[in-house]
């Protein structure tokens, strides 16, 4: 806050009309300032003026009475505290003014300042808790892969554990020399498919597995390879009337089709049903 | 007044009442709550009458400060009720009030400036001594004083310190010449 500020809001500053921050403001610099606690202490003594030039009026007769009953009914602060007399303190009007003024605002300003840095904690606070729902956030993403990937894994070993479980080796049509994979049927708890070697995927083009079942291919699925040519999937079984004879996977437009019109990649019949 | 023993109460009652009186009436307008306010005003000071030393002139300066801030709590606390109708009335109650019996020999010694300063704001022109008016016996903030006038904020403030300016000055006038009349032209 500048001198000028200073000077500008010390009017409402002596009649108490700021509000709490800009007073403690305006107090904070007067605790440095001579100059402008000077100009404070004139224009305070202005106003004493003022005051004083309003014509004294008569009070009703009754008044003084009352007034000097108040000593009959009210004993004295510094007497109910029996607290020892103290000496009169002499001061000038403008350092007694400027005393009470100051002792008020020095509260006045205390408050204030802890109310700021109260505020300053809750922001504080504030950003933690943004964090910690942003950490949040993560370990719910986290827990959900996690979730995930149990879910697959506890599929994949009921699959695999399964006493219906058939297992096919699948073995490289001409397009996917050198790719290789098995597949897991279980009728009742789903299939693992798992293959290495696949070629990487014309655009446009996807996978699609098949299970034949009865000389008639069911799609299962279409997916997509890794960068090295890698899958690994578990999936329910679809519906099936028997176990399928032979799986197989062929190149197949995106999305799939109902039945397989592309070059086969890959197929294989059950292990020990060859 | 140190012991606050009665015999004090009372001269100091008799020095002061006037004044503390005369300002409660001017900023309430209404005599029966100017009455209310002195009582308070003066009980006030018997209950601090330890803290300070009525021979000194701080006496009369607390005694009107603590007049002012208690009569603007109360027309603060007034204007926040519904009704009050009480703001635009003020000359016709303040018509009821006698005015003080001449010649009493209270007041005015420390009354030179305040005589200055009444005869300043007399002359000061009246949107200066309507807005200082406002501040000073309503109790109004700047802004409150611009929301009510429908006057910019900026000029407000000016007109505030403008006429506060001359206030000062016409006082150190009267501190330069005490015995003076009738000062420069402000």
């Amino acid at each position: 806050m500048t001198h000028q500020d200073v000077h500008d809001l010390a009017p409402e500053y002596v009649l108490g009309t700021l509000d709490e921050v800009s007073r403690a403001r305006v107090l904070s610099h007067l605790s440095g300032c001579p100059a402008c606690r000077a100009e404070v202490a004139s224009v305070s003594q202005v106003f004493d003026a003022v005051g004083r030039s309003v014509p004294v009026a008569e009070p009703p007769a009754g008044l003084r009475e009352r007034i000097l009953a108040i000593p009959a009914n009210d004993v004295p602060e510094s007497e109910q505290a029996s607290a020892p007399a103290l000496a009169p303190v002499k001061v000038e009007l403008t350092a007694w003014n400027l005393f009470v003024r100051v002792a008020a605002a020095i509260a006045l300003a205390v408050s204030v300042w802890q109310w700021i840095s109260a505020s300053q904690e809750v922001t504080v606070l504030r950003q933690r808790i943004a964090e910690l729902q942003v950490e949040a956030g993560e370990l719910l993403v986290a827990r959900a892969s996690l979730e995930e990937q149990v879910k697959t894994v506890t599929h994949q070993t009921q699959v695999l554990r399964a006493s219906d479980t058939l297992t096919y080796s699948l073995s490289a049509g001409a397009p996917a020399k050198g790719a290789h994979a098995r597949a897991f049927v279980s009728h009742r708890d789903g299939m693992v498919f798992t293959a290495e070697g696949l070629p990487a995927l014309p655009a446009g083009m996807v996978y699609q597995l098949w299970v034949i079942v009865d000389a008639t291919p069911i799609s299962v699925g279409v997916f997509t390879p890794d960068a090295t040519g890698r899958v690994h999937a578990v999936m329910d079984t679809p519906p099936i009337a028997a176990m399928p004879a032979q799986v197989a996977v062929t190149l197949e437009p995106a999305g799939g089709l109902p039945k397989p019109t592309g070059a086969v990649y890959l197929a294989g019949a059950a292990l020990g049903n060859e | 007044m140190v012991g606050g023993d009665g015999a004090a109460l009372a001269d100091l009652y008799d020095r002061h009442g006037r004044a503390v009186y005369g300002l409660a009436a001017r900023i309430l307008g209404d005599p029966a709550e100017a009455e209310d306010l002195t009582q308070d005003v003066f009980t006030l000071a018997w209950k601090n009458a330890a803290r300070y030393d009525p021979a000194r002139g701080a006496v009369a300066a607390w005694l009107l400060v603590t007049t002012r801030t208690r009569a603007i709590d109360r027309i603060r606390a007034r204007r926040s009720r519904p009704q009050s109708g009480a703001d635009d009335d003020d000359g016709r109650k303040m018509a009821n009030i006698p005015d003080a019996a001449p010649s009493v020999d209270v007041i005015v010694a420390s009354s030179q400036d305040a005589a200055r300063v009444r005869d300043a704001l007399a002359v000061l022109p009246p949107d200066q001594r309507d807005a200082l008016d406002l501040a000073y016996f309503q109790g109004l903030s700047h802004s409150e004083i611009a929301g009510r006038t429908g006057i910019p904020l900026g000029t407000i403030k000016t007109r505030i310190r403008t006429g506060l300016q001359r206030l000062r000055e016409a006082m150190s006038a009267a501190a330069e010449s005490p015995a003076g009349k009738g000062g420069p032209q402000v």
